[in-house]
C-alpha cells in the first residue's frame, strides 16, 4: 500500500491546525472477513480523517464496504471479521488495539453512531428516558436522578418537544424521526467528538430527513463535532458534506471536497454516480447508469478494481493496480488517467 | 456468493446445461460438514445392512440349536448365541431391516397426518386452525406409553400397532413444525406475488408453501425417526411390541436383559445398534438444520 | 382519448375491529378514504406520499389483493369489485404488480426461469417448451442472459431480480401494472436501469402504469400525472409538469421542498431550530 500523506481536512482551517486536528484517523485500514472462500479482504488500506466541526460522507453502492469501514472505527466488527492491517485512531486512542472491554470505554464516550434503523436500536422494554440515562449512569457514574434531569436537556438539545414528559415514553409512542432523535440524544449524551451516521435518514421521508439532518447540521455546528456520514444518497452528500470519499469495491476510489468532487470528479466511478443520482429533470430522458454490479469480496480483481464496470477503461493501463494519488491539494483519485480523461459532473 | 459478477456483458448462449439436483447449495454445505458427512455414511451402512440382511446373514436367525445355548463369540458365532442357541449376528442383522422399515411408518404415518393439517391450519387460520390445534394439543397430552398400552390393548400386540401408537404420539411434533413455518411463509412477499399473478390457492400452497415447509420439516423427521428407533426398542422390550420370534433390537435387549448375569455379551450388539441408528439420524438432523437456515457465512457488507 | 384504463371512485378501506352489539362505533383506522383517480391508455399515474399514507394500500385495493370497504373499480372494462374469485384470478394475466424489494418478492426456492414462466402455468395451456421459449425471450427483453434462468435468487444482484420481477410480470403481457416502490430497495447506480426499462416497456407495449414512491425525484421522472396522498386521502392531483412546478397544496410543496438537493454547499439550513412540527410525533 503506499504510504500516502493523510491529508488536513480544508474546514479544519477554521478549527485548529492540521493533522493534529483529526477526531478520526484511519490509516491503511483493512479488514478480512471469514466466507466460505475463507479471509477475504472487504476494506482494503482505507486513509480516512474526520476533522473537528466538519463533515466527511462516506459514499458508495451497497458491497462498497462504507459500512464496514465505519463498523471497524468503533471497533463494532461482527465475530467473523477482522482488522488485518493498519490503525484506526478516535481522538488518540488507537481503537484498532484495544480489547473489547476498554471499547467499551470509547464508545459512547469518544465516539458515538447513530444506525438506518432508530427503532430497532432501541429496547421497547423501557423507556427512552432510561435507555438514554443508562449510558450516563454507566460512564460518568452519575445518580439516577441526576442522569435523569440530564437526559431531560439532552432531549431538548435535539428538539424533542415537551421533552420532561416524552423521557418517560416507551419507544413505540416514537414516530421514526423521533426515535433518531432520541439515538442521537444517547450518543451525544457523553460528549463525544465523533459522531458517525450509518444511513440516519435512509428510513424516513423526505419531510422527516430533512428535519434530521437539519439537526445533525446544527448539532455538528455548535458541538464542533467531526462527522462521518455514511449514505448512497448524493443529494444528502451535496448539502451536508464538507468533503467527500467515494468507495469502491473496499477501496476508497477519490476523495475531496465536496465541491470539487461534484463539480469536476475525477474518478470514472465517481462521475458515473453523479449521472445515476437522480435529478428533476424531463421525463423521457433515459438516465445514466452504471452496467454490471460490484463483483463480491472473493472475485475483487488484482487489476483496477472498477475496470469492468469502467466505460474509459484501456487495457494497457487499467490492467495493473491502482494507487491513490494526489491531483491537486486535498483531492485524491485512485485511477490511471485522472487527467487525461474528460469526466462529467453535475453543474451548479 | 458463487454467482459470477454477471452483467450486460456477458455472452448468451443458446442454451445452458440445466441445474442438477447434485448442484444444490443444501448438499454444498452438507458436503462441508463433517459430522453430517460421517451421519450419512453411517446410515447409508446401516440402510445396506437391512437390505441385504437375509442373504449376508451367516446362519438362519430363527434356527433353535439348544445344544448351543448361551455361547460366547467364537468363530462359528461371531458374536455368540441367545438362550434359544440362534445366532446373535444373524438376528442382529435381520432385525435391521424390521426396525427401519417400523420407524419409516410410525414417521411416514405420523407425516401423512401432520403435514397436511399443519398447513391447512397455518394457511387458513382462523377457526380452521383454532380447531385443529386444539384436537392436536389433546393428543399431546396422552402419555405416550400408556397409549401404546391402550392402542395394543384394542389392536392386540404386534409391532404394527404399536409404531401406530407411535405415530399418534409424534404427529403433534410434525403438525407445529409446519403450521407455524406455513404462518411464517404466508406473510412473504412472494406468496402476495404469486397471488397478484393469478396463482390458484392449490398452486401457492403446493409450489410456494411445501417447499418453504420443508426444510425444518426434513430435520424433525430426522430427529423423529431416532426417537421412534428407541421406542420401539423399549416397547418391544416391555413386550408391547414386536413378539417371538420375529427378531428385533427391542426383543434382543428383553432376550440379554433376562440374561444379564451369566450372559452380558448379549447386551452389546443391538445397543450398539440402537445407539449407531440414534446418532445417524440426530447427526443428519443437526447437519440439515445448519445446511438449509439462512445464509450466515456469507461476506458482509 | 378512448376509455381509461383503470377508473377508480370513493375507494375506502378502514381497518380494526368490526361493530358489534356491545360496541356499535368501535375504534378504525381510515387507511384509504374516498380516493378515487383515473389512469388512461398508455399512461403512468404516480401515487406519492410519506410512510402510512395508505399508498401501497391503494395499489393493492386497484387490483383486489385486499378487499375493498366501499367504491368501485373498474379495470379494463370490467367492474373489479363485482368480479367472482375465478374471473379475478384469470384478470391477473391482464392486470399484476411488481413489489418493492425483489429479494423476497421472488421464491428463494425457485429458478428464475421457473418464476418468469410461473403466471403461463396459470393463464395459459402453453406447453413446458413454450413456456420456456417465451420465458427466454422475456427474460432477454429485459436485458438479462439464458445463462440467468438457470439461477436461484440468491444468486443475482438486486438490479438483475428486479428485471426478473418485471419479466415476470409481463409475461403475459398485461395492460396495467401497479409498480409498488419498485426501485427503493436498489443502489442507485441500478434504479436508473429500472426506471429506464420500465418507460421503454411502456412506449413498447402502451401499458399503463401506477407507481407507488415516496421519491418524488423518481416520480417526475416516470409519471404524466401525479397524485398526491396524506393519511388516506387523495390532496392533489395533476399534470405532472403542473404539479411540480406550480404545486396547489401546502403539503405537496413541503414534499418538494425536502428533496435533497444536488448541488454542494446550496444548503438551506439556517443554522436555526427548526419550528416544532406538527404532523410528527
Amino acid at each position: 500500500m503506499s504510504a500516502l500523506e493523510t491529508v488536513p481536512p480544508p474546514a479544519a482551517a477554521d478549527g485548529a491546525d492540521g493533522a493534529d486536528d483529526a477526531v478520526l484517523r484511519t490509516t491503511d485500514l483493512t479488514v478480512e472477513v471469514s466466507t466460505e472462500h475463507g479471509w477475504v479482504t472487504i476494506v482494503d488500506g482505507v486513509d480516512l480523517t474526520v476533522g473537528r466541526n466538519e463533515i466527511v460522507g462516506l459514499v458508495g453502492e451497497s458491497g462498497s464496504g462504507k459500512t464496514v469501514t465505519s463498523l471497524s472505527v468503533m471497533g463494532l466488527l461482527p465475530k467473523n471479521a477482522r482488522i488485518s492491517r493498519g490503525t484506526v485512531d478516535v481522538m488518540g486512542s488507537r481503537i484498532s488495539a484495544l480489547k473489547e472491554r476498554q471499547l467499551a470505554d470509547v464508545r459512547g464516550v469518544k465516539a458515538a453512531m447513530i444506525f438506518q434503523e432508530p427503532r430497532r436500536c432501541l429496547n421497547p422494554a423501557f423507556t427512552v428516558g432510561d435507555q438514554v440515562a443508562e449510558s450516563l449512569r454507566r460512564h460518568r457514574g452519575w445518580s439516577r436522578k441526576r442522569a435523569m434531569q440530564h437526559t431531560v436537556e439532552l432531549f431538548e438539545l435535539v428538539e424533542i418537544p415537551d421533552a420532561a414528559r416524552r423521557v418517560r415514553q416507551y419507544p413505540h409512542e416514537f414516530s421514526g424521526g423521533m426515535c433518531q432523535r432520541v439515538m442521537l440524544a444517547m450518543a451525544l449524551a457523553c460528549d463525544p467528538m465523533l459522531l458517525i451516521a450509518d444511513e440516519p435518514t435512509t428510513a424516513l421521508d423526505v419531510t422527516v430527513q430533512r428535519q434530521v439532518l437539519e439537526l445533525i447540521r446544527r448539532l455538528q455546528g455548535e458541538l464542533g463535532l467531526g462527522v462521518l456520514l455514511i449514505t448512497h444518497d448524493l443529494g444528502v452528500v451535496a448539502e451536508m458534506c464538507d468533503r467527500v470519499a467515494v468507495m469502491y469495491a473496499g477501496q476508497v476510489v477519490e476523495q475531496g471536497a465536496a465541491d470539487a468532487l461534484f463539480h469536476d470528479p475525477s474518478h470514472p466511478y465517481t462521475s458515473a454516480l453523479l449521472q445515476s443520482m437522480l435529478e428533476p429533470t424531463r421525463r423521457g430522458e433515459p438516465l445514466g447508469f452504471i452496467p454490471g454490479v460490484v463483483p463480491p469480496p472473493h472475485e475483487f480483481p488484482p487489476t483496477c478494481r472498477f475496470q469492468a464496470r469502467c466505460a474509459h477503461a484501456v487495457d494497457e493501463q487499467c490492467r495493473r493496480p491502482v494507487a491513490l494519488r494526489e491531483l491537486s491539494a486535498h483531492h485524491l483519485s485512485r485511477c490511471e488517467r485522472a487527467g487525461e480523461i474528460d469526466l462529467p459532473g453535475v453543474t451548479p | 456468493m458463487t454467482a459470477a459478477p454477471v452483467s450486460a456483458h456477458d455472452g448468451d448462449p443458446a442454451t445452458v446445461r440445466p441445474r442438477r439436483w447434485y448442484q444444490s447449495r443444501i448438499l454444498r454445505r452438507l458436503r462441508r460438514n463433517k459430522a453430517a458427512v460421517f451421519s450419512i455414511v453411517v446410515l447409508i451402512l446401516i440402510g445396506l445392512i437391512a437390505v441385504l440382511g437375509e442373504w449376508i446373514a451367516p446362519q438362519d436367525p430363527n434356527k433353535v440349536e439348544l445344544t448351543s445355548r448361551l455361547m460366547g463369540p467364537s468363530g462359528a458365532h461371531l458374536l455368540g448365541t441367545d438362550e434359544l442357541g440362534r445366532d446373535v449376528l444373524s438376528r442382529l442383522l435381520v432385525a435391521t431391516r424390521v426396525d427401519l422399515l417400523a420407524s419409516a411408518q410410525a414417521v411416514g404415518l405420523a407425516l401423512l397426518v401432520g403435514v397436511p393439517l399443519g398447513i391447512v391450519a397455518g394457511y387458513a387460520g382462523g377457526v380452521t386452525d383454532a380447531i385443529v390445534s386444539r384436537v392436536i394439543d389433546a393428543l399431546m397430552t396422552l402419555p405416550p406409553l400408556i397409549l401404546a398400552v391402550v392402542v395394543v390393548a384394542i389392536l392386540g400386540p404386534g409391532l404394527r400397532n404399536a409404531m401406530l401408537a407411535i405415530s399418534v404420539v409424534i404427529i403433534p411434533s410434525f403438525y407445529r413444525i409446519v403450521r407455524a413455518s406455513t404462518q411464517g411463509a404466508r406473510s412473504e412477499l412472494y406468496i402476495e406475488s404469486a397471488r397478484a399473478s393469478g396463482c390458484t390457492s392449490w398452486r401457492i400452497l403446493w409450489r410456494h408453501i411445501l417447499p418453504a415447509v420443508a426444510p425444518p420439516l426434513l430435520v424433525q423427521a430426522s430427529f423423529s425417526a431416532s426417537v421412534v428407533i428407541v421406542a420401539e426398542a423399549s416397547l418391544s422390550f416391555l413386550g408391547l411390541g414386536a413378539r417371538a420370534p420375529q427378531a428385533t433390537w427391542g426383543l434382543m435387549l428383553n432376550d440379554a436383559s433376562s440374561n444379564l448375569t451369566t450372559a452380558s455379551y448379549l447386551i452389546y450388539p443391538p445397543t450398539v445398534m440402537v445407539a449407531l441408528t440414534i446418532l445417524g439420524f440426530s447427526l443428519l438432523g443437526d447437519g440439515l438444520r445448519d445446511a438449509m437456515g439462512r445464509q450466515t457465512t456469507d461476506g458482509g457488507r | 382519448m378512448s376509455e381509461p384504463t383503470l377508473s377508480v371512485r370513493g375507494l375506502t378501506k378502514t381497518y380494526g375491529a368490526r361493530p358489534t352489539l356491545l360496541r356499535r362505533d368501535p375504534h378504525r383506522l381510515t387507511a384509504v378514504d374516498e380516493v378515487g383517480f383515473e389512469i388512461a391508455p398508455g399512461q403512468t399515474l404516480g401515487l406519492v406520499g410519506e410512510s402510512g399514507a395508505g399508498k401501497s394500500t391503494v395499489g393493492r385495493l386497484v387490483l383486489r389483493l385486499i378487499e375493498p370497504d366501499a367504491g368501485t373499480i373498474d379495470l379494463l372494462g370490467t367492474d373489479l369489485a363485482a368480479l367472482p374469485r375465478g374471473d379475478l384470478r384469470r384478470m391477473r394475466a391482464r392486470a399484476t404488480m411488481i413489489f418493492q424489494d425483489p429479494y423476497t418478492s421472488l421464491n428463494p426456492r425457485m429458478l428464475i426461469k421457473d418464476a418468469v414462466a410461473e403466471p403461463l402455468i396459470m393463464h395459459t395451456d402453453d406447453s413446458r417448451r413454450v413456456r420456456h421459449a417465451k420465458a427466454l425471450d422475456m427474460v432477454r427483453r429485459v436485458g438479462l442472459t439464458a445463462a440467468h434462468m438457470e439461477r436461484y435468487p440468491y444468486e443475482m444482484s438486486g438490479g438483475q431480480l428486479q428485471r426478473v420481477a418485471i419479466a415476470r410480470a409481463l409475461i403475459t403481457d398485461p395492460a396495467f401494472i401497479v409498480c409498488d416502490e419498485p426501485v427503493a430497495a436498489l443502489d442507485v447506480s441500478t434504479q436508473a436501469q429500472v426506471i429506464n426499462l420500465l418507460n421503454d416497456l411502456q412506449q413498447e407495449r402502451g401499458i399503463s402504469y401506477l407507481f407507488i414512491s415516496h421519491d418524488l425525484r423518481l416520480v417526475r421522472l416516470i409519471a404524466d400525472e401525479v397524485a398526491v396522498m396524506r393519511r388516506g386521502r387523495l390532496l392533489e392531483k395533476g399534470p405532472a409538469v403542473r404539479l411540480f412546478d406550480a404545486p396547489e397544496h401546502a403539503y405537496t410543496r413541503e414534499l418538494l421542498a425536502a428533496i435533497p438537493g444536488r448541488t454542494p454547499r446550496a444548503r438551506r439550513f439556517t443554522g436555526g431550530r427548526s419550528e416544532p412540527v406538527g404532523h410528527e410525533r
